[in-house]
């Protein structure tokens, strides 16, 4: 209420959305910005920040390309949603030959997941000093910024070391990372100087605390880093978690910021990857705004940028697919055509039964607004009109012989009225689809 | 210098400890000689006050259990784990010694799927006998699930309950679909537990739970299957539902106060499991790593039996908990 008071309460849909009250809750649920409505006042603008600001803060960093973390409003993905995606960062270490630095950053470049329906790149590079050379850190920063345009992070302990690199990074707004107790001071210097973020480090919370609240005090934009190489993996994910319910349940304004994670730390051999692909799908879980991973392996990356897919959706929208035509294995004229709805939980499953049981077939995937098919036909999202235009749309006419289209059990009682809407004769299969596989043997569409 | 003011400065930081009333209770799986049963050693498994890593004590109250699961006839068993386990797969008791001898698991889960009446459709009686013999060939504490029909299961598993008395047996799995009060009598009568499945809804799940309470079960008695959805294939709802599950118990709702099950064999299913499509890097890697995956997501958002299939899966995920029980937790030991 007290953000709405504060709103010209004209209902002039400017923001998108219809009324001032609304558009309040979406500035609460962090939904939408302060910048979407043109009538606010700086003034207003910066009290109605103030009321809304989410208690963990955001940070943006990157320039060609710019990534935004933090921003956070619960613990638990069901109770809103969770903001911004963790972003996952390689690290290039300087003291690598240049051939080599070369080769791991067109790597980078070309890592590219197609997963429902999205493209999964690195998000940004963390240039590690491990030379301690000023001259080679900033050779290799020069180069990093000439090959890509991705955001930096440059790590370094010193801060000398930093703005050699700084030098050749000007206006990209680099995190720079980390300020140690000692150092802290000449980080805030270096981020006021060249208006970058920076990270805090310290295995002590309280320490950490009070760094933030000094740098907080210089308007300087940071991160947490909690864990040092000498943290194990235990106190790694109690020291997150303490930390992200700090700053969402008890309002600890100091550790109200994204954290960084190095889940390098702790490698022990190359037959070890698994286990660093595995710790970073739970620093993930648990509260890690930015993960610096080492492994460009496919399979060891595959699952964690699938996890944040999965728990960066919005839990109150129904997850949905793409609808249209999908095809396994290699179907001919006489293979069956299954019909299934567009939430995604749904296609999933049936997606996952038909591959596993590798059955040569048309799915056609309805558009039911993210219902499953239960819901869609008590809530008439699945109508014999829907299914007659996805015939149309997809074309299956001119891909099968047959007019044969099998729909799920739970849509048994449509059977009739597709049958009248699409001239196609309707089988009604399985409730779940598990037995696709059997039914389709035991009517005779498979051997 | 500087180190010393900030020594000075540090403002005091009181750490979060919301305490919740409610707890997870606290269920014993299988049954030692000295608890009525022949296990060599039974399990604990709940008893959590908070999320894993939300208390300082431990990571969670008890090291998540791990059991494995056989079949009682090997169809559909992923190419990955007929290739490790061989021939073994062709016999369940074969396949869960072997298991049992190579991996750190705690318990056996037997899938009786032959038992379904457009499979094999094979009587009560004889999944009961092969249940006596994996109880006098295996040492370890037993789940037992039967085919997931409807119709089969309350009656197969009802035989099962009276051929394994007193040997804390979970019972997979009553649902709102089956006769879950012929599941949940024959694990009263004969001493036995019950897992409590629903199709991710949590209102479906505190109705189940209800009705089994009802029926004269206790809290420690029953495990909650609110679903394992695969990494992929929607494990947000999983996890979701898992946390959502979890604060309304540690919030004082009795009807959700029991441990919970991720079955992640079901991970196999996800095309990235199985696939071998090599843009997505080598099926050995790849394979074991997605159930591992799955499992430590589900560990997270308060999962604390864990049936799995892949022993390399296996490994891996206890491998990672022995590194974060190891200290400071009153786990129950390794090995």
């Amino acid at each position: 209420m007290a953000v709405y008071n504060l709103l010209p309460k004209k209902n002039c849909n400017d923001c998108g959305v219809p009324t001032c009250l609304a558009f309040a809750v979406k500035l609460i649920e962090g939904t939408l910005e302060t910048d979407a409505c043109p009538h606010l006042t700086d003034q207003q603008r910066y009290e109605v920040e103030q009321l809304v600001l989410p208690p963990v803060r955001k940070v943006i960093f990157g320039r060609r390309k710019t990534v935004t973390v933090g921003g956070e409003r619960v613990l638990h993905r069901h109770e809103l949603r969770l903001q911004n995606p963790t972003a996952i960062a390689v690290d290039l270490d300087d003291s690598e030959k240049d051939q080599v630095i070369e080769a791991r950053l067109q790597s980078i470049k070309r890592f590219s997941i197609e997963r429902a329906g999205q493209t999964l790149r690195i998000d940004a590079v963390a240039v590690l000093s491990t030379s301690k050379s000023p001259d080679r850190f900033r050779k290799v920063v020069k180069t990093v910024n000439e090959t890509s345009n991705l955001p930096l992070i440059l790590c370094s302990l010193d801060p000398e070391i930093l703005e050699a690199g700084l030098e050749e990074a000007k206006d990209q707004r680099p995190i720079l990372s980390s300020a140690t107790a000692e150092t802290l001071n000449r980080f805030i210097e270096l981020s006021k100087a060249f208006k970058c973020p920076i990270s805090v480090s310290s295995g002590d919370l309280a320490e950490l605390r009070a760094m933030a609240r000094k740098a907080m005090s210089e308007h300087v934009s940071i991160l947490l880093a909690p864990t040092t190489p000498e943290t194990n993996l235990h106190e790694a994910l109690l020291k997150l978690v303490t930390i992200r319910r700090a700053a969402i349940e008890q309002k600890y304004q100091e550790l109200g910021h994204p954290i960084i994670a190095f889940p390098i730390s702790g490698t022990q051999s190359e037959q070890e990857g698994w286990r660093d692909s595995v710790v970073a799908s739970m620093l993930m879980m648990r509260y890690a705004d930015i993960l610096v991973t080492h492994s460009l392996e496919m399979p060891l990356l595959l699952p964690l940028f699938t996890l944040r897919q999965a728990i960066y959706s919005d839990p109150r929208y129904p997850a949905s697919v793409k609808t249209g035509l999908y095809t396994y294995g290699t179907p001919g004229s006489g293979s069956p055509v299954l019909l299934t709805t567009n939430f995604a939980l749904t296609y999933y499953l049936v997606s996952g039964d038909i591959s596993a049981a590798k059955i040569d077939c048309f799915l056609l995937v309805a558009d039911t607004q993210g219902m499953s098919v239960l819901n869609a036909v008590v809530g008439r999202q699945l109508t014999p009109m829907v299914v007659k235009d996805l015939i149309y749309q997809t074309q299956i006419e001119e891909k099968v012989a047959h007019r044969k289209l099998i729909i799920p059990g739970l849509a048994a009682r449509l059977r009739g009225d597709i049958e009248d809407a699409t001239k196609w004769q309707v089988i009604v299969g399985p409730e779940e689809s598990s037995d696709i596989s059997r039914f389709l043997k035991k009517t005779g569409w498979i051997a | 210098m500087v180190e010393d003011l900030y020594r000075l400065l540090r403002p005091k930081l009181e750490l979060p400890s919301i305490k919740y009333p409610g707890r997870i209770s606290i269920m014993r799986l299988g049954a030692t000689s000295k608890e009525g049963g022949t296990r060599k050693r039974s399990i604990e498994i709940g008893g959590d006050i908070d999320f894993p890593f939300f208390t300082l004590e431990g990571p969670a109250a008890q090291r998540p259990a791990v059991a494995i699961e056989v079949f009682d006839k090997p169809v559909g068993v992923p190419k990955s784990i007929r290739e490790s386990l061989g021939s073994a797969t062709e016999d369940p008791i074969e396949w869960a010694r072997k298991c049992a001898r190579e991996c750190p698991i705690d318990a056996v889960a037997l899938r009786l799927i032959s038992s379904d009446p457009q499979l094999d459709d094979t009587s009560s009686e004889e999944c009961a006998h092969l249940v006596r013999l994996l109880l006098e060939e295996i040492d370890l504490p037993l789940i037992v699930f039967g085919s997931g029909n409807d119709q089969k299961d309350p009656v197969v598993l009802e035989r099962v309950a009276k051929a394994a008395e007193n040997e804390r047996v979970l019972l997979s799995a009553a649902t709102l679909k089956n006769d879950y009060k012929r599941i949940a009598h024959a694990a009263l009568r004969y001493n036995h537990l019950v897992l409590s499945r629903t199709e991710c809804d949590a209102p479906s799940q505190r109705i189940l739970n209800n009705h089994l309470l009802e029926l004269g079960l206790s809290s420690n008695q029953i495990v909650m299957d609110p679903t394992t959805a695969a990494l992929g294939y929607g494990i947000e709802y999983s996890i979701s539902m898992m946390e959502q599950l979890r604060l309304d118990a540690l919030k004082g709702d009795k009807s959700v106060q029991m441990p919970i099950a991720a079955i992640t064999s079901y991970t196999w299913n996800a095309r990235e499991a199985w696939s071998d499509d090599e843009k997505l890097g080598p099926i050995e890697v790849r394979g074991p790593l997605w159930e591992t995956h799955t499992a430590i997501s589900l560990f997270l958002a308060g999962a604390g039996l864990f049936i799995m299939l892949h022993p390399v899966s296996v490994k891996q995920f206890r491998k990672i908990l022995s590194e974060i029980f190891s200290k400071g937790a009153q786990s129950r030991q390794d090995g």
